[in-house]
């Protein structure tokens, strides 16, 4: 027996449910808001013109660990891989190209509503949301896919039967590549939601907007605290952080609301200014993380696959 | 299931149709865009936001207002301004635009009109370009 099952063995009261989920949800809402400060701070400490230059090369970097992890045979070392590599990918790559088409190349002037309502980049990646939406249809009628809420829509629209027996078992699957896609397309998705409900011509201004963005709480809300209660039910470590992602993206929906609406502020979007503070999120966050990444395993995440 | 989420995106559909509000033609700019419907009217500490968060469209479209505030004002355009002054000063649209990109740096409080009127002034006594 590894000593990280007799761990599990010896009744660690801290890594039992919930304190599994209620670590891995904190870690990556913590891990979300980080983000936001990296790449601020990136861009303050740049300039916007060195920063594309920048993203191009981090990017490139971070899909080398994502080979490491691909090629690794650990599940949490994968798991983590991928949603790492996930949210690198997104802050440098994807928001790199939004960034230089929108500000530079295409010449692109933010949304003002009072202030600078909304940039560039998001202006464009709104129009993204009908590739998103023919991706999400292929994850509806993929019979391989294990995602929790396509599983549930499929047995809705009574597919299961039509689409047969998936032809992967669990220990088919490579964890980084799947966390690295799942993190993205959270992402991607919960992007388009918040920039639709911001977006006056479809919910237009003051009380008009208000009632849409009360229901996007609202949603978000009852969507993630359901997510919630099935997370602090999870035991293992691994499917907990991947669990925990769309979960914590579902509930960022409505910090982001909530600071629209002037009730919090965002420290982590003026890294600058707010160091103290941006700093122990890091903190935070690297202790979180690595307790939760040396945690003891169950005996399922330590066999190889 | 399938037949009642038919149901409802027709029904969506039609919903929709019914609230458009064609009758509204009220001159401003449409909500979904960016940019603000008239530059004129804003000041420079706006214009200092726009322009970090989308340098080249600001600067492009403060361009063009200000060709349309120099023909107003002497009936003349920026291109006959640059063909007074010898070899056209080495004037270019990143020079011409840094006039008042500075200016509404140094000056967050003015209008951005006065930025414009200072573009013109430069121009006018042949001053090359920084």
């Amino acid at each position: 027996m590894s000593d990280a099952t007799k761990a599990v063995a010896g009744g660690s009261r801290l890594w039992r449910a919930p304190w599994v989920g209620i670590f891995s949800l904190i870690a990556m809402l913590l891990g979300i808001g980080l983000a936001h400060a990296v790449m601020r701070a990136i861009e303050e400490a740049l300039g916007h013109d060195l920063t594309y230059i920048a993203q191009l090369f981090i990017g490139a970097a971070s899909v080398v660990w994502l080979w490491y992890g691909v090629k690794s045979k650990s599940e949490n070392f994968a798991t983590w891989t991928g949603f790492f590599v996930g949210i690198i990918i997104w802050m440098t790559w994807v928001e790199l190209f939004y960034m230089y088409y929108g500000r530079k190349n295409f010449g692109m002037m933010p949304r003002v509503d009072g202030g600078v309502s909304t940039e560039p980049e998001y202006l464009i990646m709104t129009a993204t949301t009908g590739v998103l939406m023919f991706m999400l249809v292929f994850y509806i009628f993929d019979k391989d896919t294990r995602c929790n809420m396509f599983v549930w829509i499929q047995k809705k629209l009574k597919l299961r039967e039509g689409l047969g027996p998936s032809t992967k078992t669990a220990r088919d699957r490579n964890y980084a590549i799947i966390t690295f896609m799942e993190t993205i397309y959270v992402t991607w998705f919960c992007y388009a939601w918040n920039l639709l409900v911001f977006d006056p011509a479809f919910v237009g201004y003051g009380e008009d907007a208000f009632v849409a963005e009360l229901g996007s709480v609202f949603v978000s809300i009852a969507w993630g605290g359901f997510c919630f209660s099935r997370l602090i039910k999870y035991r293992r470590t691994s499917t907990a952080i991947r669990y925990g992602i769309p979960t914590a993206n579902i509930l960022w929906i409505s910090v982001e609301i909530m600071s629209g609406w002037g009730l919090m502020t965002e420290v982590w979007l003026e890294p600058s200014k707010y160091i103290v503070e941006v700093l122990a999120i890091l903190a935070a966050f690297t202790v979180l993380s690595v307790l939760i990444y040396k945690a003891p395993k169950k005996p399922s995440e330590l066999q190889e696959w | 299931m399938v037949r009642r989420i038919f149901l409802l995106l027709v029904a969506g559909l039609f919903t929709t149709a019914s609230i458009a509000d064609p009758s509204d033609s009220r001159i401003r700019i449409h909500p979904g865009m960016g940019g603000v419907s008239d530059i004129g009217a804003t000041d420079c500490a706006l214009f200092n936001e726009m322009h970090y968060n989308g340098p080249t469209g600001m600067e492009h479209h403060v361009l063009t207002w200000v060709q349309g505030y120099v023909f107003a004002k002497t009936g003349s355009n920026i291109d006959a301004m640059l063909d007074k002054i010898p070899d056209g000063g080495g004037w270019d649209f990143a020079s011409l635009t840094g006039v008042f990109v500075d200016y509404c740096k140094a000056n967050p409080t003015e209008p951005v009109s006065t930025a414009a009127v200072r573009v013109w002034s430069v121009l006018e006594a042949g001053q090359p370009a920084p």
